[in-house]
């Protein structure tokens, strides 16, 4: 079954292959919107970035609507630690020339899931939740109009990776997180649990390399930059593959184990700002609010990735 | 004075209803929008109690409906003290009236963005506004004031003993108000206390008035000044949303105010909600810095206001009402 999906994202490298495999799949996936939020870099940077990478693909069509410029309620924090200043260090694409869309992202998603029969589009988020939370709050009733939200953020048992307790998407946006796990939305959430079992290892990123071929050669660079910082703060052999696991999933859900489980976040403790509490073995007494799933074949992950990425 | 550009939020009940009247009829002002934010009453209940008031006033002002629930908490309403309908369920007619297409937050961003210079007072929880904020980022540099009624400035709440009912509701919101560049005026629900109620007397002369306006203010109230009299003791109709109108409509009613750095506690604890007035301007002190360098280095300062001209504000009352 063809699934019309939102990617709302900000780009760094991982988020841009999440898009690109889902566009490379028209056979599964039509993707009706990528919207941008602030996070890896501010939104002026992530909106560049989307449109960058369309034209890398040649995929000019898809609309691109840039959305809140800052968090719900708090300051901006970034990761160019990771990303570098661009948010797309490691290889020159050229500056876009598509243009943005008009709109405000939020306003885009709520125009293009409401527009359609309920249970039509699926959400894909892979940043901060700045504006899916926005969207519910302009149309409450989104939440179940969606098909799904599928989304990468958050923690269980790996402990965060901007604080001791916080998964960085989830930390600079825990108050627009803490309303989407509250709006009745069906939510599956891929913590990094499950992504931190998908590393960007040499062999693995030789087969972009190999491919030679234009989105191959920028992709290889990107992700070989970006895991210069996983290798030296962590020693990994690569870097985690985050995003791309949500379209992962839409594709295959059978190279993923989880359970649906009830899943809170932290909006107060300064120590765990942004922290997700996974209620995974039911004892909160609160019903259950997403699937989360914990571990992922990578193997199969990156073949089926790498492969769609290929085709553009 | 030419007249002045006015929005108004309101999460419409009782009090604010008597706030609308006060600006609807006032020759100083014009209203350009009425947006409804969820609080007192749901958001659908407190557009109709809008369009119901400003049908009673014979005004054309466009109405529009906004957020239906505060930033990232479910709704509480406070139907406990305003009546199920927030106009004490006295069976009030609904207006043939409906509310604007548009989306009260585009609204907002729209008119301000078109009337620079324009001044704004919000009445109810600060969704609204603090989605505004976020959608654009011309909104803070185009109102010249935006009185905002909440909180409880260096005092006692009326939801929790630390919170006032619009900061409590939506703590997020008010904080993103809070520290945004807008010129804020806080008029804290504190200064619609003691003398500054409408006491029995002066019910009596309202509605000796035997206006439609004054009658309405008086009954829509009455499940209000009940609760009110539960919560504090005082008899009489306490009016925060019309005490923080009057102020907007004449600046001079406000006889003491002063300009702070202030946050708003967003945990959940005792202290949810709650306005936190650096009153002797040791926030930005090196041992404060974890805790308000946001405020201090990116936020700006608010006015407060501490107290009232109260036979003016009664006076600004009844001529709205009369």
């Amino acid at each position: 079954m063809r699934r019309e999906v939102i990617f709302d994202c900000d780009p760094s490298p991982d988020d841009a292959v999440a898009f690109l495999a889902a566009i490379a799949s028209p056979e599964d996936l039509d993707v009706l919107a990528i919207t941008t939020a602030a996070g890896n870099v501010p939104v002026e940077l992530t909106s560049k970035n989307a449109r960058k990478a369309l034209e890398l693909a040649r995929w000019t069509d898809i609309p691109v609507y840039a959305g809140a410029a800052s968090p719900l309620v708090r300051s901006l924090v970034t990761a160019e630690h990771v990303h570098g200043r661009s948010g797309f260090d490691g290889y020159e694409l050229p500056e876009p020339e598509m243009p943005l869309q008009a709109g405000f992202a939020p306003s885009a998603i709520v125009e293009l899931v409401m527009s359609r029969p309920p249970n039509t589009v699926t959400l894909c988020c892979t940043g901060p939740l700045t504006n899916v939370a926005i969207a519910l709050a302009r149309e409450p009733r989104l939440a179940t109009h969606l098909a799904g939200i599928v989304l990468m953020g958050g923690s269980m048992s790996e402990g965060g990776n901007i604080t001791a307790a916080a998964e960085f998407n989830f930390y600079v946006d825990p108050d627009a997180a803490a309303r989407v796990f509250l709006s009745g939305a069906a939510i599956t959430m891929i913590p990094l649990d499950c992504t931190h079992q998908a590393l960007t290892t040499e062999e693995r990123l030789q087969v972009l390399r190999r491919a030679a071929t234009p989105v191959g050669t920028a992709f290889y660079h990107l992700l070989e930059w970006n895991k210069r910082f996983d290798r030296a703060k962590y020693g990994w052999p690569g870097g985690p593959l985050h995003d791309p696991t949500v379209t992962a999933y839409l594709l295959a859900p059978e190279l993923f184990s989880g359970r649906k489980v009830r899943v809170d976040i932290e909006c107060a403790s300064p120590l765990t700002l942004g922290a997700s509490v996974v209620d995974w073995w039911s004892v909160s007494g609160k019903p259950p609010n997403a699937l989360v799933l914990r571990s992922l074949d990578a193997d199969a992950y990156f073949r089926l990735i790498f492969a769609r990425l290929l085709r553009l | 004075m030419s007249t002045r550009n006015i929005l108004i939020d309101t999460d419409t009940a009782s009090d604010d209803a008597v706030a609308l009247i006060m600006a609807l009829r006032s020759p100083q002002v014009r209203v350009l929008a009425i947006t409804v934010v969820a609080g007192n009453v749901g958001v659908q209940q407190g557009t109709a109690n809008a369009l119901y008031t400003v049908e009673l006033c014979a005004s054309q002002v466009p109405v529009f409906s906004g957020a239906a629930a505060p930033l990232s908490r479910p709704l509480e309403d406070a139907s406990w003290f305003h009546g199920r309908d927030g106009l004490g369920d006295r069976g009030y007619a609904p207006s043939a009236r409906t509310a604007q297409k548009e989306f009260a937050v585009d609204a907002m961003v729209r008119v301000i963005e078109a009337n620079p210079g324009i001044e704004i007072i919000t009445l109810g929880p600060l969704t609204n506004l603090a989605l505004a904020l976020r959608q654009s980022s011309a909104l803070a540099s185009n109102v010249s004031r935006c009185v905002v009624m909440g909180g409880a400035p260096c005092c006692e709440g009326n939801v929790s003993p630390a919170a006032e009912y619009n900061f409590w509701v939506d703590p997020e919101a008010a904080r993103v108000v809070l520290r945004s560049q807008l010129p804020i005026e806080l008029v804290g629900w504190q200064l619609s206390r003691g003398s500054a109620v409408v006491n029995g007397r002066e019910i009596e002369e309202i509605l000796a008035l035997g206006t439609s306006f004054g009658e309405f203010a008086v009954y829509a109230n009455d499940t209000a000044a009940r609760a009110y009299q539960t919560q504090t003791g005082e008899v009489g109709i306490a009016l925060p949303d019309p005490t923080a109108m009057a102020i907007l409509l004449d600046p001079a009613l406000s006889l003491v105010s002063t300009e702070h750095s202030m946050d708003v506690q967003i945990d959940s604890g005792i202290t949810r909600g709650m306005s936190v007035v650096d009153k002797l301007g040791v926030a930005a002190d090196p041992r404060n810095r974890a805790a308000w360098s946001d405020v201090v280095d990116r936020g700006r300062k608010h006015s407060v206001v501490w107290e009232m001209d109260i036979p003016g504000w009664k006076k600004a009352l009844f001529k709205a009402l009369a």
